[in-house]
């Protein structure tokens, strides 16, 4: 390059004049980005232009018109008023809030003890914990269900609840143990000379300061709990009990042609999810980065 | 207010790294106590176990008449200031000096407001107390962690190499802050350090550590005029002692090898009968070497290395015209601290500026040195050990009492 003179600049072999190619680096930069942004976000456009009217995608190109006079909300009425959507949802909730509210517990104190204490066997702990992630759920439902079966907690939230936080604790831990191990040791030393217990030190040191990491977590867990749906599935048989994902699902055998239903029913389903990415999304970025750089 | 005894403490890491070995430590109510040594000598170590952050692996710690092996760092009645500061990054300053008070006081809110304002002015923090340490500079930041441990009043003061983070000039300030605090709160206190000048300047009395051994205590004064052993002569005093090689001949009364000087009969059967090898080492400070541009009696020619100017000196660098390596002589298992490995035969002196001219720098002219034997240690090769009776038997008595700390309890 030293030969060029300074105001033109390669670009895929072609030489071009500085401007140009910032120009053109430009446009292909937002082709690409604005592309994938379309080809991510055009099943979530459908899914509302088929809940609001349930055409063929060939009619709504062909004849927009006909689409926009058709648009009615009667899909989400009927998702509302004549479905047990409303039970799903709030069972759904529970089941998430609840093993998000007791992953971060267990998996706070669990990733602290495994990033920080030295005990015996903590290497062999954490490797155990990596292991039971090499299962696909699938596999783990079925002797879960027996166990579940055996125990009562078959066709029950708190059952479905434990299941999940079965699952997502491994990863969440192992999530959090990083951040732990790149904590200064002096804080909570300087915590525990300070007048504090170690579990005193932890809450009111370690916890705040890994807030960033804990909310990552949190966002894991509620995106996993929300999603599930073989286990949900497979423990639970009571449609007043079920979450959304199996019930929407019950949708596709008996109402197979409502399209429109389906659609207003997984929209609802996605909106918590849409809402609560939305502000914590800041706290995915700083938590997936925070524990590279913290000194 | 609390003295501090440490009963033969030994610290084993795994199942064998010894960080330190049989350490045996008075330290009295309201003194001031510095831990030097290089790194890896065993010193933070010491602290932590004062602190409870590390275990003991053998021996006692008593803080005051309590054995607190067994306590939690919260029951230890200390406060500890860190070399990374562990400021509450979450918490202002005010909440940060507030931590301790709330959880190891029955104090109300007001009270530990009033006592955090106090402190805070007493150390110049006053107007950052509602900001967060990010917002602070290092010396703020160095401010508040030592406010923090003093807001508390406890027995003991814990400092691990506070100031290390701190650039020269302030570290000095620092130092003189810290010093007058002390004085003023009168608090038992242990300094960790590995800046030899900071243990000087500071201590009531200096222990100087080495691969977890202690090698020597004693006032600043003592250390630095009569160390027990080559070690302590190297690491105390900057720059460090010039070690000649040089074999005592008891007939003449002389030294003869790297540099002849004569010494009184009496010292020399003395030294010949501690000495258990042929070739001894002389330790003499750089103060302690005078420089003529002529011969004169007894004296030593050198080549003019390099001349630095200092300011109110200048250190000037000399070689010998055949000197012996101290490297040579000195045992496989005797320290000698890093400086000496690394500038090996570096021999320095001061001198006033201007009375060596600058032209003698690599000249191959020669300069003609004499020696101070009053001031001079004499050290055997093979153990390390100040054989010199001059030097052994004007030892101060807290000297004594110290080496004995050990046993009277």
């Amino acid at each position: 390059m030293a030969t060029k003179s300074r105001d033109t600049t390669e670009l895929f072999g072609v030489e071009l004049s500085k401007q140009t190619a910032d120009r053109l680096k430009a446009v292909g930069f937002h082709t690409i980005l604005w592309g994938s942004i379309f080809v991510v976000l055009t099943p979530v456009l459908w899914m509302v232009v088929v809940s609001l009217n349930p055409l063929s995608f060939l009619n709504v190109i062909e004849d927009p018109m006909r689409w926009v006079n058709g648009v009615s909300l009667d899909a989400y009425e009927r998702a509302i008023y004549q479905t047990d959507f409303l039970i799903w949802f709030k069972n759904s909730a529970i089941v998430t809030l609840a093993a998000t509210a007791l992953t971060i517990v267990v998996c706070t104190f669990g990733a602290y003890s495994i990033g920080r204490l030295r005990f015996r066997g903590r290497k062999a702990v954490a490797t155990f914990l990596l292991l039971t992630q090499m299962f696909p759920l699938i596999l783990v439902a079925v002797p879960l269900f027996l166990i579940f079966r055996d125990l009562g907690l078959v066709n029950t939230l708190s059952g479905l609840t434990i299941a999940y936080i079965a699952f997502i604790l491994p990863f969440s831990i192992w999530m959090l143990r990083g951040f732990y191990e790149n904590l200064p040791e002096s804080l909570e030393e300087a915590a525990m000379v300070d007048g504090s217990t170690r579990v005193g030190a932890v809450i009111r040191v370690i916890v705040p300061l890994s807030a960033p990491a804990i909310a990552t977590t949190a966002i894991f867990a509620w995106i996993f709990a929300w999603n599930e749906f073989v286990m949900a599935l497979i423990l639970i048989s009571d449609s007043s009990k079920t979450t959304l994902p199996p019930g929407l699902s019950t949708w596709v055998g008996r109402y197979s042609l409502q399209w429109d239903l389906l659609m207003a029913g997984a929209i609802g389903a996605t909106l918590p999810l849409i809402i609560i990415l939305f502000f914590l999304q800041k706290y995915i970025i700083t938590g997936l980065a925070e524990g590279a750089v913290k000194t | 207010m609390a003295r501090i005894l440490f009963d033969d403490v030994s610290k084993i890491y795994g199942d064998d790294t010894l960080a330190v070995d049989s350490f045996d430590l008075e330290i009295e109510d309201g003194e001031f106590l510095t831990l030097v040594g290089p790194s890896g000598s065993g010193k933070s170590t010491l602290l932590r176990m004062v602190a409870g952050l590390e275990d003991i692996s053998e021996g006692n710690i008593h803080i005051g008449d309590t054995v607190v092996n067994n306590l939690p760092p919260r029951s230890r009645d200390i406060a500890m200031v860190f070399q990374s500061y562990a400021l509450y990054p979450h918490l202002t300053v005010r909440e940060n000096m507030a931590f301790g008070l709330k959880r190891s006081t029955d104090l109300s809110d007001h009270e530990i407001n009033d006592r955090v304002q106090e402190t805070a002015e007493m150390m110049g923090i006053e107007p950052h107390l509602d900001q967060k340490p990010k917002h602070l500079s290092g010396g703020q930041r160095q401010r508040v962690a030592t406010g923090r441990a003093i807001v508390r009043d406890p027995g003991v003061f814990l400092f691990d190499e506070p100031l290390s983070n701190l650039d020269a000039k302030l570290r000095k300030h620092m130092r003189t802050e810290l010093q007058r605090i002390q004085n003023q709160l009168d608090t038992t206190t242990i300094y960790v350090t590995h800046d030899q000048e900071e243990a000087m300047t500071m201590s009531d009395r200096i222990a100087i550590l080495n691969y977890g051994e202690l090698q020597q205590v004693g006032p600043p004064r003592t250390v630095y005029n009569e160390p027990e052993n080559v070690f302590v002569a190297q690491f105390i005093g900057s720059p460090s002692m010039n070690m000649f090689v040089s074999e005592l001949d008891t007939d003449a009364n002389r030294f003869v090898g790297d540099i002849d000087v004569s010494i009184d009969p009496e010292r020399a059967s003395a030294i010949a009968q501690n000495a258990t090898s042929d070739e001894l080492l002389l330790g003499i400070r750089p103060e302690h070497v005078t420089v003529h541009l002529e011969a004169v009696d007894e004296s030593v020619p050198a080549s003019v290395d390099i001349i630095e100017p200092l300011g109110s000196n200048d250190l000037l660098y000399f070689d010998l015209e055949d000197g012996t390596g101290v490297e040579d002589v000195i045992a496989d298992n005797v320290s000698i601290g890093e400086d000496e490995e690394k500038d090996e035969e570096e021999y320095k002196v001061f001198i006033q500026p201007g009375s060596v001219p600058n032209e003698y720098e690599d000249s191959g002219e020669f300069v003609y040195l004499t020696f101070d034997t009053e001031h001079m240690h004499v050290f055997d090769p093979t153990t390390g050990e100040n054989i010199d009776v001059e030097t052994t038997t004007t030892r101060t008595p807290i000297d004594a009492q110290t080496e004995t700390a050990g046993d009277d309890d």
